[in-house]
């Protein structure tokens, strides 16, 4: 497997023009890259992050016992590090039994969409718990608001995955899906995003809806890493509400980015065979 | 705490295992001596295989025999997520395969741990063979219906129900001893002898004296089946590669020789001979008992590359780098258990 060192965008040659025009919250993505250090301590170490006014609610508990290894003494210790969070990764992890692979690609805190094939209600739940401890934290997945809100449980479930939540049925001018997610991710989270735009029933992957394009057109710094989650339709297949506990194996692939002057139809079409080639890997 | 003789068999086989992690390790650094490298290559995963193989069942059997039910328990769910997991089985399938993991894998085990012969002999055979096809056909899909049912039948039958007669020979109730060629097995009377700790405890309050002096005997009789299996397995491989010159099913496997099929009967029945002063066998009764335990694991190895073919995969798994999957390193055991069970059952226990 190689190590390639991630690209960022800032180093990617003069042929594309950098054009982060974002909310202001200001850092620019790290751009000195260590291979030999730790896989993702320097993309902490690079990339502060602001505090407060974020889109938590409630306050964080500090936790001594990560601050040194993710974010500096002086940082909050991400929502999701929670025991619960804790908790129910270890399970989807048990119950999936999802090996994990990175295939070009390494665990890094920088921010990222990671997009994924879907085809399981546990999707989000197992690609989220597939990533290392310190990058889950700064990971968060977007999922449909009528559904997750329906419930308590689903509620509580949402927040402990401190998902983005969208109103799929009231999609207003200015609070278009894609405003809404890079409000939320401000310059510190990376997403978990789901192109197809609902579960597939079969194994193929079906075609990518717009939205994937829109965010990398208004934040090309974000890495673009295919995910392929293989045999979890077979785990928890839709419309089904037991889960059969068979092994499932998430694949990272390496990152893509939005070329210059690509068009619509065929970024999306890369970016759908990103995720499909994953599988024979 | 385990009885002298227990004692003594787990330190043999743990001499065996340092010897041969020596020897593989004195190949590995000699390219020289013509041996090709993919053999020693192949020793060497096994012989860290065979490590972490005995490791667990030693602790298992020393936390006592429901603790080696319920190891032996985990080994068949995943071996059954591994079995499944290759299988094309369709959506329809998917109630059966949540009853088959969530009822009847861990109600086998139950059942052996609650030493209902009567039961656990015929649950999965009967029950679940009937359940299956029925819990399917309710699904309403019948494409490839046979195929699917027979798919979950066999994983159901080879991962969970064969497998669990190797803890299921702990709750034999073994003949006591007949002594004519066996002096060294007198330590059999010994106070020493002590059966498991844990919760086992209460069991031994009101049992009979007998079934504490037997229990360690018991757990003799289960490393016994798991090193001739492993023995043969590795026998066969070796011989095979040496002297192997016809192969018996070129398609499923190149390895596999008539030569190093019966130069592993041949070896094992040796070791057996060597081992039956530890079990309750006597000489020739441990060579027979060796080569039946080698047969069966040839069967099951064979079989499970059968399938393993047919699916277009070399592994099971992928539960350890290097290793394969659980499944690929248990087959054959899976295949020789309830064989070697049924026989001692017969010829060595009380019956009821």
């Amino acid at each position: 497997m190689s190590t390639r060192p991630i690209e960022r965008i800032g180093h990617r040659g003069g042929d594309k023009p950098d054009v982060r025009t974002y909310n202001g919250y200001g850092t620019a993505p790290s751009t000195s890259h260590d291979p030999s250090s730790h896989p993702w301590a320097h993309a902490a170490a690079n990339h502060p992050r602001p505090e407060g006014n974020g889109p938590l609610k409630k306050p964080i508990s500090r936790n001594e016992w990560t601050t040194d290894t993710i974010s500096g003494p002086q940082s909050f210790l991400p929502p999701t590090a929670s025991m619960t969070g804790i908790f129910l990764s270890a399970v989807a992890r048990v119950l999936s039994g999802a090996s994990v692979r990175w295939i070009d690609c390494q665990p890094d805190t920088c921010q990222r969409v990671y997009f994924a094939n879907h085809t399981s209600h546990l999707d989000a739940i197992v690609l989220w718990s597939s990533l290392p401890f310190e990058v889950r934290g700064e990971t968060r997945p977007v999922a449909a608001k009528d559904y997750w809100e329906k419930s308590r449980l689903r509620r509580f479930f949402a927040r402990t995955f401190n998902a983005i939540l969208i109103d799929r049925t009231e999609i207003k001018v200015h609070q278009s899906p894609v405003d809404v997610m890079l409000r939320e991710i401000r310059d510190r989270y990376s997403l978990i995003v789901f192109p197809e735009g609902g579960r597939n029933t079969g194994p193929t992957v079906g075609e990518f809806k717009s939205g994937l394009y829109y965010l990398c057109k208004k934040r090309p710094d974000l890495e673009l890493v295919p995910v392929h989650i293989d045999n979890l339709n077979r785990v928890l297949p839709r419309g089904e509400f037991l889960p059969v506990p068979l092994l499932t194996c998430v694949t990272f692939g390496p990152p893509i980015w939005l070329e210059a002057g690509e068009s619509k139809t065929e970024f999306l079409g890369r970016a759908r065979e990103a995720v499909c080639r994953l599988k024979d890997l | 705490m385990m009885d002298v003789q227990t004692a003594i068999f787990v330190g043999a086989v743990v001499a065996a295992l340092t010897l041969a992690t020596m020897v593989g390790q004195i190949l590995h650094g000699r390219q020289d001596i013509g041996l090709d490298p993919a053999v020693v290559h192949n020793f060497n995963l096994r012989v860290r295989a065979w490590w972490l193989m005995f490791s667990i069942l030693a602790t298992a059997l020393l936390m006592g025999r429901i603790a080696t039910v319920v190891i032996f328990g985990l080994l068949s769910f995943q071996a059954l997520r591994e079995f499944i997991t290759l299988t094309p089985t369709r959506l329809g399938d998917h109630r059966a395969l949540f009853w088959v993991f969530v009822l009847f894998t861990p109600l086998q085990y139950v059942l052996v741990g609650m030493e209902r012969y009567g039961l656990y002999s015929v649950l999965i055979p009967v029950y679940g063979f009937l359940f299956v096809p029925a819990r399917v056909a309710m699904s309403g899909d019948y494409r490839g219906f046979l195929k699917r049912v027979a798919m979950i039948q066999s994983g159901l039958i080879i991962c969970v129900y064969c497998l669990s007669y190797a803890p299921a020979l702990l709750s034999l109730q073994l003949k006591p001893l007949i002594v004519e060629d066996m002096g060294n097995n007198l330590p059999r009377n010994n106070a020493e002898n002590f059966s498991d700790a844990g919760q086992d405890a209460n069991e031994d309050d009101d049992s009979l004296p007998q079934l504490i002096r037997q229990a360690g005997s018991n757990t003799r009789l289960l490393i016994f089946l798991v090193v001739i299996v492993q023995f043969g397995d590795a026998l066969q491989y070796l011989l095979g590669k040496w002297i192997g010159r016809n192969v018996i099913a070129e398609s499923i496997s190149q390895n596999r020789t008539w030569e190093g099929l019966l130069g592993g009967m041949a070896g094992t029945a040796l070791l057996g001979a060597l081992l039956a002063s530890v079990t309750t066998f006597s000489v020739w009764q441990g060579a027979t008992m060796a080569i039946v335990v080698t047969v069966m694991s040839f069967a099951g190895s064979m079989t499970m590359s059968a399938i393993k073919r047919d699916r277009g995969v070399t592994d099971y798994g992928i539960l350890v780098e290097g290793h394969g999957g659980l499944l690929d390193r248990i087959d054959s055991l899976c295949f020789a258990a309830p064989v070697f069970f049924h026989v001692t059952r017969f010829f060595f226990a009380e019956l009821p």
